[in-house]
């Protein structure tokens, strides 16, 4: 019977990694997930779908197991329990089988999460910066303008649109002024909480222009066609938390440009308004910024490399890329 | 059973018998304490159930778009009295999901897992006569009024705006800006802390010193072997939150800023800025990690017992030892061990060192072993029983089945890059309620339809427990089982009209229409339950001392309904596990603890 219920137990794992490959080409087989708008979108569909058939394997076999149980073993007249109290063996194997499966699916995530959260991507000297500032109950976002500097009088600063170019990644700085807040991109599958007192690097990217977005159904099931992706505060705000959300634009590199300089685009952009003198309501949300930020002298936006990785090595620091105290520009 | 004793409550002897007050209510009998609790979280569980239909029905009918909200049937004219407006407006929405989870952890689950069953298993079942300090266990009890006093008034002190509405997790600067209502949140969560200190000090020290002699810890039911471990991690745990909320209240009251950072602002177009208060300095990361501190052991605090109660019923009615008894006491407290190093794994997103975050993965996706080892050794239980199906086997079985849903849908969230898109949507909502209603609540289920022969000395009625069982297995996966999908989605909790802004959402109105019908079923079903007890406590039909032929002390030493003292002149004696059904020493198919097998062939 062990040697049995091992092989069974080796051969469902197998099944279940086949399957959880096989469903990784196919994008969204059970269409549960948002449209995909980001290869990192791609990638985490893929473990969500290898933990879906990992975990199903697992669900159907307990559940049928049980059930087919319950019909077997019920009470039958002149049939007595089984008087046992347990076997080695098996309580070995179905301890070490799941920790293995669990190992596995720990170590096999850990680099996706790592580049998610915790490095610049690789193509980080082609990147835009933004500055993304959260309060109740809107995301104010701030681009550093031609001069690629934050700071200065051609800054521009938009109220809960982000516009930002197609196969390009967004180095973002993100803060809260006054509660936490949460920026999420469903189609990117991105999330990162805003917390006061805390200026945190996000980056994302994304690789389908939002103006080629699906359809979306609506209550009605009907379809509905939009040119943005969604911005959602995931975070409990304040009661309008609900109303807090944004729209992100991914357009074309030249449409981009194009926005940036003031120039007409060849679709559809909301605009954006100049920071200049303070006093201003945008003005004095900006200086909120500034007075959070103890390095508020150096206007140049910041990233630091390998975030939070306490090994990351020297050597894989390039010259193109931004070095930690933030004197490269980029 | 003869019974010398002249304790015993039922035959008479009303000279020795405290006044009504004295028996009823200011008792220090453990047993009278454990229903005490029962009777209390059961009516708490409907107050939980009320808020929780406040924040589905707005889900199904939000009025955005073009209908207008139609107003809540009874629920609307409760609110209409206490804030003088039937509408669920984004106020009375979030102060409805808070107090929702709120009232269900704080006054339900927990109190009624370790107050009712611990109080009232624990001595009987390792065969002590009461608790070690029963004053103490009286004033645990006694404490969760005043914390009912703070929660009740939470809801009306400072109006509509003013009542707790940060969510259950209450994190600050959102908590350190609500209104009043907030502070005497926290004060009654210190109250419900102490508690749960005092309940874990009692049991702890009465199952170490007052085992019946031959009650070794290993032959002790799992029940006590669940709420032992359970009260290790009330009592390392608990101080945490304690300090957390009065660090809250600190800030929140005199502007100690343990949590508030400097320059921060809110309602700055205004012109008024109430961080103005705050000296700053503080971060509110920090209160994450100490509130997870408590509640993600808190969360193991919620299920373990029931672990425990579903091993008892179902050795009892498959008539089979539990497989591999050590291993399940080893994953218990395997559980509670990992239990301290996985609170990270609420706080991937929350803007924690990456890094850290993957540890707190690792050690979470540990965690997930010691659940799959217990189910395991159930599923192996059965295999080969002689299974009855009554009403306890019923909630225990579908305990093991819900439980497991919960448990797989937690390896999507300990999966870092996967959190990242499902971390506070429907999903999470979805996971806590597989785990905390079909795993806690269904085997508290269990357990109440289990020893309510032994608590009031009569049966609960069958019929009726078929059939809240299978309503309630229906109506919770109605409910709970599509918010997986709408998670997936993206739609994300705590938001009360998502569809207005959000046309993907907007889609998911049918799902979410459909969860409030099962909810609302469910809501109504649990009214069955509550007939049921009440009915069967007075008009029941009688039981006997062992109407399950079970194993264990509770059960075979003692009468139909114990009186004071549990157990007549002598404490009896134990000379095996408590799970020797079906054992081929003895005709019959079942073999109590303390049956003495060479006295019986003399
Ligand atoms: C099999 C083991 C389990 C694993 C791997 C697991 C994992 C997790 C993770 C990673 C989260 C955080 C998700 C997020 O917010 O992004 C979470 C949330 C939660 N879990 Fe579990 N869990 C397990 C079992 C349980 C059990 C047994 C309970 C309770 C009885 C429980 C109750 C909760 C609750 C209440 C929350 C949400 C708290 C909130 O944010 O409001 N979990 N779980
Ligand atoms: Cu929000
Ligand atoms: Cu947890």
């Amino acid at each position: 019977m062990t040697p049995l219920n091992r092989r069974r137990l080796a051969s469902l794992a197998a099944l279940a990694l086949l399957m959880g490959m096989l469903g990784g080409c196919a994008g969204d087989p059970l269409g549960w997930l948002p449209e995909s708008a980001s290869p990192e979108a791609d990638e985490v569909d893929e473990l969500i779908y290898l933990i879906i058939y990992v975990t199903g394997v697992v669900f159907l076999a307990v559940q049928g197991l049980l059930i087919w149980f319950l019909f077997r073993h019920r009470r039958k007249e002149g049939v007595a329990a089984k008087h046992t109290h347990g076997n080695h063996t098996i309580e070995m194997v179905w301890t070490i089988a799941p920790a293995l499966v669990l190992v596995l699916l720990a170590v096999y995530q850990a680099d996706l999460w790592v580049r998610l959260k915790s490095k610049v991507p690789e193509d980080a000297a082609n990147a835009v910066n933004v500055r993304i500032f959260a309060k109740q109950f809107e995301w104010n976002f701030r681009y550093p303008g031609p001069d690629g500097e934050y700071d200065t009088a051609d800054d521009l600063a938009t109220v809960g649109v982000l516009v930002m170019p197609i196969d390009r990644p967004v180095l973002a700085e993100l803060r809260a002024m006054d509660v936490l807040h949460s920026f999420y991109l469903p189609n990117f599958r991105f999330k990162q909480d805003a917390v006061p007192g805390l200026n945190q690097e996000i980056w994302f990217r994304s690789n389908k222009l939002s103006a080629d977005r699906d359809t979306v159904k609506n209550r009605e099931g009907q379809d509905v066609q939009l040119d943005y992706w969604d911005i959602v505060c995931a975070e409990l705000c304040g009661n309008a938390h609900t109303t807090m959300a944004g729209r992100c634009y991914v357009v074309s590199n030249a449409d981009y440009e194009a926005w940036v300089a003031g120039e007409p685009t060849s679709v559809k952009l909301p605009g954006y308004s100049k920071i200049g003198a303070e006093g201003t309501s945008m003005g004095d949300l900006w200086t909120r910024w500034a007075w959070q930020d103890e390095n508020a002298a150096t206007g140049k936006p910041r990233w630091i490399k390998n975030k939070g990785m306490p090994f990351s090595g020297v050597d894989d620091r390039g010259d193109d890329e931004p070095s930690e105290d933030g004197e490269d520009d980029f | 059973m003869s019974q010398p004793d002249a304790h015993d409550g039922d035959h008479g002897h009303a000279h020795h018998e405290p006044g009504f007050f004295g028996k009823y209510i200011w008792s220090t009998d453990h047993k009278m304490i454990g229903k005490q609790f029962l009777i209390t979280t059961l009516l708490w569980l409907f107050v939980g159930g009320a808020l929780a239909l406040i924040v589905r029905w707005q889900l199904a009918y939000p009025g955005s778009g073009a209908e207008a909200a139609p107003e809540m049937p009874i629920i609307g004219s409760i609110l209409e009295a206490m804030y003088g407006k039937a509408s669920i407006t984004g106020d009375v929405y979030n102060m409805a999901f808070t107090m929702h989870a709120s009232v269900m952890i704080f006054l339900v689950i927990i109190p009624m897992l370790v107050g009712a069953f611990g109080n009232f298993c624990i001595p009987l079942m390792i065969g002590a006569r009461d608790m070690a300090f029963p004053f103490l266990n009286a004033a645990s009890y006694w404490v969760m009024w005043p914390a009912f006093a703070l929660f009740g008034a939470s809801f009306v002190i400072d109006g509509v705006g003013g009542a707790p509405a940060s969510g259950w997790t209450a994190y600050p600067p959102l908590s350190y800006l609500a209104g009043d209502g907030q502070t005497l949140w926290c004060m009654g969560v210190i109250l419900v802390g102490s508690s749960s200190i005092m309940g874990a000090v009692n049991y702890i020290t009465t199952i170490v010193t007052m085992r019946a002699p031959g009650m070794r810890f290993f032959r002790m039911p799992l029940t006590v072997w669940s709420i032992f471990i359970t009260s290790i991690l009330s009592l390392l745990a608990t101080p945490v939150l304690t300090s957390a909320m009065i660090m809250l209240i600190l800030d929140r009251e005199w502007g100690a800023s343990f949590f508030i950072p400097a320059g921060l602002s809110a309602g700055l177009v205004a012109g008024d800025n109430a961080f103005n208060f705050a000296s700053g300095g503080g971060n509110p990361i920090l209160y994450q990690h100490l509130f997870w501190f408590y509640s993600h052991p808190a969360v193991y605090i919620m299920i373990l017992p029931s672990m425990g109660i579903a091993s008892d019923v179902m050795a009892t009615f498959a008539r089979k030892p539990i497989f591999g008894y050590r291993p399940m006491v080893y994953s218990i407290a395997g559980i509670a061990g990992l239990g301290f190093i996985v609170w990270g794994h609420h706080m991937f997103q929350s803007g924690m060192n990456p890094a850290l975050g993957m540890t707190f993965m690792l050690s979470t996706m540990m965690i997930a072993l010691p659940s799959a080892i217990k189910t395991f050794n159930w599923l192996a239980t059965l295999w080969r029983g002689s299974i009855r199906f009554t009403v306890p086997m019923c909630f225990a079985l579908s305990f093991v089945s819900m439980f497991v849903i919960g448990g797989l849908s937690g390896i999507f969230m300990a999966a870092t890059p996967v959190d990242i898109h499902i971390h506070d949507t429907y999903f999470i909502v979805a996971h806590i309620h597989y785990v905390l209603f079909g795993g806690s609540l269904m085997g508290a289920f269990a357990g109440i339809y289990y020893w309510f022969p032994k608590m009031y000395g009569r049966e609960m009625n069958r019929t009726l427990g078929y059939v809240h069982f299978w309503l309630t297995l229906i109506a919770f996966n109605m409910t709970f089982f599509l918010m997986h999908l709408v998670g997936l989605g993206g739609m994300h909790r705590r938001t009360q009209d998502p569809y207005a802004k959000y046309v993907y959402i907007d889609g998911m109105l049918p799902m979410n229409k459909a969860m409030t019908h099962g909810a609302i079923l469910l809501g109504v079903t649990q009214l069955i339950l509550l007939f049921n007890v009440l009915w069967s406590m007075w008009r029941g039909k009688p039981a006997e001392a062992n109407p399950w032929k079970a194993n264990t002390l509770e059960w075979t030493a003692t009468p139909v309904k114990p009186g004071h003292g549990n157990f007549g002149e002598f404490l009896p004696t134990v000379y095996r596990g408590p799970y020797e059904y079906s054992s081929p020493e003895v005709e019959e198919d079942w073999l109590p603890q303390n049956k003495d097998l060479n006295a019986a062939t003399k």
